[in-house]
């Protein structure tokens, strides 16, 4: 559905992607993963046609951005970062405004009522969008992208300025469309991506650093478990005793309070020692406080990819600075 | 393009801007009209055209500040590039929308017209060639105005940058005159909107005036259409 092959894009000297190539299949929800200033927008300003490219060719559902952007862009609903609306208008008049816009061609009034129901925004149609809070005006600029239900959703960033709560129904709303819809989907938030995503392409640097199925990354990086325990206990002994237990390859102290430490322990991938920690800790009379699998494997893995290439990244700069004077 | 038009166009009269600028016009057109024609007894309209340059030259930024700068502000830039529509038919709309509410500013003239025609028989040809004369010429500070608009994201900037520009048309004659040098005048003589404007306010419907405006509105109508889709090249 969508092809970005060997995209480009250059600011003068400054490279804000560097051969960026990745596809999305139709109805896949794509994640766009990495640190902030990494070249995701970038990327999704240039598939919607808004920036051009340096080098390198975008193709949705077969049509060039470039060579046929009129035809690509009907096929496309955008959300940028910053949700794109005439603070002016009311959301009713606005989303009609963006109908007429984007041509769409359905039954105006049902179709906008629909939408405003699916984004939530249907008990504010009549009010002045500069009135409405963050939460809300986030919801009108989604409302704005799924007029039309383009085939391909792209939004920036959708979840960031949302409370807790808003956040989830979003997400639960975006994985209900990507049934039917193709969405690439950014965050600099893992567990978000993660959890919507069917296929995660982390980039960094301007750079793919990892692109594969949801699945199969965590699968991937899930060979070296880890358990979270705190302990009440002098620390010390408690992981020398925790190390003494088979199957642990490493100990890590997180933090000592209040005479309780927090451990983080690496194991063997075969075994689950959270009873032999128990009998262990038991035998010894330390009080176990908390025990836990972590999940943060993935955090790790994140940062741990973007970190090599945002160091690169670094130098480039430095060098670069040095180069101007 | 239609769907642009009607929002610019809400846009002027959703808010104060539409209003305040109408008012503004019409409180100094009255005036001069009241000066020159009501108080003389004349039904000649020249002195007020003459006075009302000057206006127009002030309100004419402010019709057009807003057109492109607010939407970098507002990130709805993103919003019309990225949607199925040219970037020509969203700039001409913008134009048309810019002109329709400069052409209400205008009306006023043809209601003073009307006036005078209450008292005595005002020479049509001339209000009417005058009118046009201004529209045009209107037209031409509009796409000027566009284009500056499009440079910046700061309306305050696009607002003083076409002021400038328009102040600059005003008293290049005037520098050519001082000037005194063969050169400099043919090159103003060429270039000058006041010459131009005043064979409107004398009825003389000259077409190569017309085609002159109407250039000048191409030209910066095309480099706004240039400048607005600049990032969006390869």
């Amino acid at each position: 559905m969508i092809e970005v092959s060997n995209l480009s894009k250059s600011y003068g000297n400054l490279e804000a992607i560097k051969d960026i190539s990745f596809t999305a299949e139709e109805g896949e929800i794509l994640g766009l993963l990495g640190p902030n200033g990494a070249g995701k927008s970038t990327t999704m300003n240039i598939i919607t046609g808004y920036l051009g490219k340096t080098s390198g060719t975008v193709t949705v559902d077969g049509i060039d951005v470039s060579q046929k952007p009129k035809e690509a862009k009907k096929k496309i609903g955008y959300l940028p970062e910053i949700p794109p609306l005439y603070t002016d208008m009311t959301v009713e008049k606005f989303l009609g405004f963006v109908f007429d816009l984007k041509c769409v061609e359905l039954p105006k009034k049902e179709h906008i009522d629909e939408i405003m129901k699916t984004a939530g925004i249907s008990d504010v149609s009549g009010r002045i969008i500069k009135n409405l809070s963050k939460g809300y005006k986030q919801r009108v600029g989604f409302a704005q992208a799924l007029l039309g239900y383009p085939p391909v959703l792209v939004l920036d960033e959708p979840t960031v300025g949302l409370d807790p709560s808003q956040i989830i129904e979003f997400r639960k709303i975006i994985k209900g469309l990507g049934k039917k819809h193709t969405i690439i989907f950014s965050s600099h938030i893992l567990s978000e991506v993660s959890e919507i995503c069917d296929r995660i392409v982390v980039i960094s640097g301007g750079k793919v650093v990892t692109d594969e199925k949801t699945s199969e990354l965590s699968k991937k990086f899930a060979d070296s478990p880890k358990v979270v325990v705190e302990i009440q206990g002098p620390s010390s002994e408690v992981c020398q005793a925790l190390r003494e237990i088979e199957g642990v390859l490493k100990t890590e102290l997180l933090s000592e309070e209040n005479g309780a430490v927090k451990i983080r322990i690496t194991h063997k991938q075969e075994k689950d020692i959270r009873q032999n920690i128990f009998a262990v800790m038991a035998e010894k009379n330390y009080p176990i406080l908390e025990m836990g699998k972590t999940k943060l494997s993935l955090e790790e893995l994140y940062l741990q990819l973007t970190a090599s290439s945002e160091n690169s990244q670094r130098q480039n700069t430095k060098t670069g600075k040095r180069g101007k004077k | 393009m239609a769907a642009v038009l009607k929002r610019e166009l809400g846009s002027y009269f959703r808010s104060p801007i539409g209003y305040t600028i109408v008012a503004i016009f019409y409180f100094f057109a009255n005036i001069f009209f009241n000066m020159y024609c009501l108080s003389y007894n004349s039904s000649n309209m020249s002195s007020v055209f003459q006075n009302m340059f000057l206006i127009m030259l002030f309100i004419i930024p402010i019709i057009t500040m807003k057109t492109f700068s607010e939407d970098k502000k507002l990130g709805t830039d993103k919003l019309l590039l990225t949607s199925p529509v040219s970037t020509v038919k969203i700039v001409f709309g913008k134009y048309l929308s810019a002109i329709i509410v400069y052409a209400i500013c205008l009306m006023i003239f043809v209601f003073q017209g009307i006036i005078l025609d209450f008292y005595t028989t005002p020479q049509w040809s001339v209000i009417l060639c005058t009118v046009f004369g201004m529209l045009l010429m209107g037209s031409a500070i509009i796409s000027i105005g566009l284009l500056i608009s499009s440079l910046t994201e700061s309306q305050v900037i696009a607002c003083v940058g076409t002021l400038g520009v328009g102040f600059f048309l005003y008293i290049m004659d005037v520098v050519a005159n001082l000037a005194n040098n063969s050169a400099v005048s043919y090159i103003v003589g060429v270039f000058t909107f006041i010459q131009r404007f005043s064979d409107f306010t004398l009825g003389i419907l000259n077409p190569a005036h017309v085609l002159y405006f109407l250039s000048v509105t191409c030209l910066f109508l095309w480099l706004t259409v240039k400048s607005f889709g600049k990032n969006s090249r390869s």
